[in-house]
């Protein structure tokens, strides 16, 4: 299992005290693509063409192809995090029909897909072969698990890229946590040379 | 076959839709994209489909006065019901029409001026059932025999009749990421949530189901009214997901709905009914295919009484492609003549001539699905109700070896300017019947009788390989419709942030403009005796207007995302409920003035026929109207 630690944290600070930010916090943007080299499982969720979404209504999709090997990798978005903002909206910029992203509470376990599944994408590639395909889910106790797979046979999907934007806010109208809430402990990218504090603010223009 | 299933098909454009890579071109409206061959093609055809039509054109020859009042389909599907096409060539050309148990079908008869008495009890005595009448707009909807069709298209009070026009439309617990991208959530926090503003959507359906639902999960106010009898049920509830969103954007405004599905005479009934029921905004996401392109028609025409009325009006543009993306499924321009119809679909003594599709020097007499479709419309530049010019349309195979579908009724002066060919019925199955598309199919038009006029060949999401630009029509691009084209609420691909501009393109699918008009609502011509393009014929309207976001989440099934200009057109219409809710003084010119003056431009600097004037964001456009 791969883990990520957090690449930046975004404030949104408000000039005017009745504005609030309109900038989405961006927990992690990360870019990839499965490898040969990565874990494998037999099996694989069955894609129902349902997003999961905040009421957490898509049914768990089951799993096909139990004699079939797929790679897995996972990006670990600790829990500490995504404390403040547990409603998380998943962006996934790929046109591979053949890899497919879940999200899972805590722990995964490759032989019990089901154990901890908070929901997934639902299909593959994106619409209209331009359109970032989005899901979301309400975040668990435990760090919130990305994981993507390949789906298809012979390793098809492996090294097919994919850029996934993950957002968080604190209710289910997108809204930022407040201005006054401290930052979480600023955290150490290992192995890419980003890091640092991310703030964005916006100004009204309202004439009063 | 189940009539409701026939009378109007819905398309929803879904995650799953996907469209063939085309290599995009950036050809100015008039100008068409044509084969890398320059080597003239002749629209060849074997023998038989020669005698096809020849013996179609044969047919038609022969058509009675009652005949000439009904659409080609009809007065074929007659013929065939009464076995009086057995032996001919293209018997299995002729699409059947659907027919209910006891072998009635549902048609729309345009009548001059007011539905008189003796029509309606002439349709009594034949077992037929008046289903709906309008004085106003002279139309009856009705349940025939089929085989009494033909009697009542000979009374005097009758202009015309037709198959029911076919229309679909253009896409709490849960929020729109527009609330975002538009900017909707800062203006809410600024005061500004659309309150004391009534808004009026028109869609498929909105059930009191789903409705119920979604009241109890926060995803609409407690207060929605939607007008008696006018819920559309059963359908898809799109009317219910795009009130979602006008909601999510402007939760103070109150809603209501009626149904645009009951026809178009019915639809622009429920248009005056939201307007008589307070709404100043207006917003439906519904094209007829049998709405009139360069005329306005009885939609529109509602539009235009309640725009002069106070009520600022909002459409989808509609999803049928662009020249931009390469996925344009129009071609529009002049009558070019491709040569006279001789030996292939001429008939002893008749003159016609083909319409060529490429240009003198290279001359192609045909146009090509790249991307199939079940309908295929050609209409021309004469009156509504009025056509005198007389055209036809064939669709023949890949390689012209069969005519596959055709349309082609008769234009004598009372007629409207349209043929339509839909799909059959069995398509893939030994037991096809009628036109059964396919990529590659040949669309053919000919000038039967008369004089050139502009063409307008739309295939309803379909593709073509000599495609141009002015997708959009009908009410959807309205003189006074707010037309509303669509841009992914994450095209930027940097998650739910405030829209940028040139960041969001439109979608691929996103109808394109502009719209060219050649007659006033009344049938007054504007260039009166100047009908073309070439000549700068008309006037040509800026559409579509502004782009507003899609792909966006909604509670109800189906709809989450919920992609296309019907989820754009609301967006735009809840954005206008927070503009009155700051200037309640404003009228429709000023409340599209306050959201075009802060558009961000997102296809081209200024206005385009893409994405209008860009994408209006909500304190922007309310800050434009304060000052203004």
């Amino acid at each position: 299992m791969k883990s990520r630690m957090l690449l930046l944290f975004s404030i949104a600070l408000v000039a005017l005290a009745l504005a609030s930010p309109c900038s989405a916090l961006t927990i992690d943007v990360f870019s990839g693509a499965l490898s040969l080299t990565d874990p494998t499982q037999l099996g694989r969720l069955s894609r129902n063409g349902i997003p999961q979404d905040w009421t957490g209504t898509e049914p768990y999709p089951g799993e096909i192809n139990p004699g079939v090997t797929y790679h897995y990798e996972i990006f670990d978005i600790p829990a500490a995090e995504i404390a403040l903002t547990p409603y998380i909206q998943i962006s996934v910029d790929s046109v591979s029909t053949n890899t497919f992203f879940s999200v899972y509470d805590g722990s995964y376990d490759p032989t019990n897909e089901a154990a901890n599944w908070l929901g997934d994408a639902g299909s593959s590639g994106n619409y209209f072969g331009i359109d970032p395909i989005f899901f979301q889910v309400t975040a668990g106790s435990g760090d919130l698990l990305i994981l993507v797979n390949n789906t298809g046979a012979l390793n098809a999907g492996i090294g097919d890229p994919f850029t996934v934007t993950v957002e968080g806010f604190i209710d289910t109208e997108f809204d930022d946590p407040p201005a006054n809430v401290p930052e979480p402990a600023s955290l150490v990218l290992l192995g890419t040379a980003l890091g640092g504090v991310f703030a964005a603010y916006q100004k009204s223009k309202l004439v009063q | 076959m189940n009539l409701r299933e026939i009378l109007v098909r819905q398309f929803r454009i879904t995650g799953a839709l996907a469209f063939l890579a085309v290599a995009a071109v950036t050809l100015q409206a008039q100008e068409r994209s044509l084969p890398d061959s320059q080597t003239p093609r002749e629209v060849t055809m074997s023998g038989e489909a020669r005698m096809q039509v020849r013996d179609i054109l044969a047919e038609k020859a022969q058509f009675t006065p009652a005949q000439k009042k009904m659409s080609s389909r009809l007065v074929f599907a007659a013929k065939a019901a009464r076995f009086e096409l057995a032996r001919t060539s293209f018997a299995g050309a002729v699409s059947p029409v659907a027919t209910d148990e006891r072998g009635h079908v549902v048609v729309e008869i345009a009548v001059k001026g007011a539905v008189p008495e003796s029509l309606v009890r002439q349709i009594e005595h034949l077992g037929g059932q008046v289903l709906f009448q309008s004085d106003r707009w002279g139309q009856v909807r009705a349940s025939l025999p089929l085989k009494a069709v033909e009697e009542v298209a000979a009374a005097d009070a009758v202009a015309s009749i037709k198959l029911p026009s076919r229309a679909r439309t253009n896409i709490g617990a849960v929020t729109s990421q527009g609330v975002v991208s538009h900017g909707a959530n800062t203006a809410k926090a600024s005061g500004y949530d659309g309150t004391g503003v009534k808004v009026g959507v028109l869609s498929d359906s909105a059930s009191a189901a789903r409705v119920a639902v979604l009241i109890a999960s926060g995803d609409l106010p407690p207060d929605v009214v939607v007008l008696p009898g006018q819920d559309g049920a059963p359908g898809t509830d799109e009317g219910a997901a795009m009130m979602e969103i006008v909601h999510d954007l402007a939760p103070g405004a109150k809603l209501y709905f009626a149904t645009a599905y009951n026809g178009v005479a019915s639809f622009a009934n429920n248009i005056l009914a939201l307007q008589a029921a307070g709404c100043s905004v207006i917003v439906d996401d519904v094209t007829y295919f049998d709405e009139g392109v360069f005329q306005d028609g009885p939609i529109a025409q509602a539009v235009n009484e309640v725009t002069g009325l106070g009520v600022t009006y909002f459409s989808s543009a509609a999803n049928s492609g662009n020249l931009t993306d390469g996925t344009s499924g129009t071609w529009e321009g002049d009558f070019l003549n491709g040569g006279v119809v001789t030996g292939p679909i001429g008939v002893g003594g008749e003159t016609g001539f083909f319409h060529n599709f490429g240009t003198t020097a290279s001359p192609q007499n045909y146009d090509s699905l790249t991307v199939a479709t079940s309908f295929i419309s050609l209409k021309w530049s004469d009156r509504l109700g009025g056509s005198s010019n007389d055209y036809d349309l064939f669709i023949l195979n890949s390689t012209g070896t069969t005519v596959k579908g055709f349309s082609a009724g008769a234009q004598t002066g009372a007629q409207d300017p349209f043929e339509f060919v839909e799909q059959g019925t069995n398509c893939g199955t030994v037991a096809a019947s009628g036109y059964c598309p396919a990529a590659g199919d040949r669309i053919v038009v000919v000038l039967f009788n008369g004089e050139s006029r502009a063409l307008h060949i739309d295939t309803e999401r379909g593709q073509l390989s000599v495609q141009t630009a002015g997708a959009t029509f009908g009410h959807n691009a309205g003189l006074n419709t707010v037309s509303t084209a669509a841009t992914y609420w994450n095209s930027a691909k940097t998650g739910t942030k405030l829209f940028t501009g040139f960041a969001n393109r439109t979608e691929t699918f996103s109808s394109d403009g502009p719209r060219k008009i050649f007659y006033d609502p009344d049938g007054s011509a504007i260039t009166p005796g100047n009908f073309l393009f070439g000549t700068n014929g008309g006037t040509t309207l800026q559409k579509p207007d502004i782009t507003a976001a899609d792909g966006v989440s909604t509670h109800t099934p189906g709809f989450s995302p919920f992609f296309g200009t019907s989820a754009a057109a609301p967006h735009a219409a809840a954005l206008a409920a927070l503009v009155l809710q700051a200037r309640p003084d404003y009228t429709p010119a000023k409340v599209k003035a306050a959201l075009i003056g802060s558009a961000l431009d997102n296809m081209a600097v200024g206005a385009d026929r893409d994405g209008g004037f860009g994408i209006p964001i909500a304190l922007p456009s309310i800050n434009f109207a304060i000052s203004h």
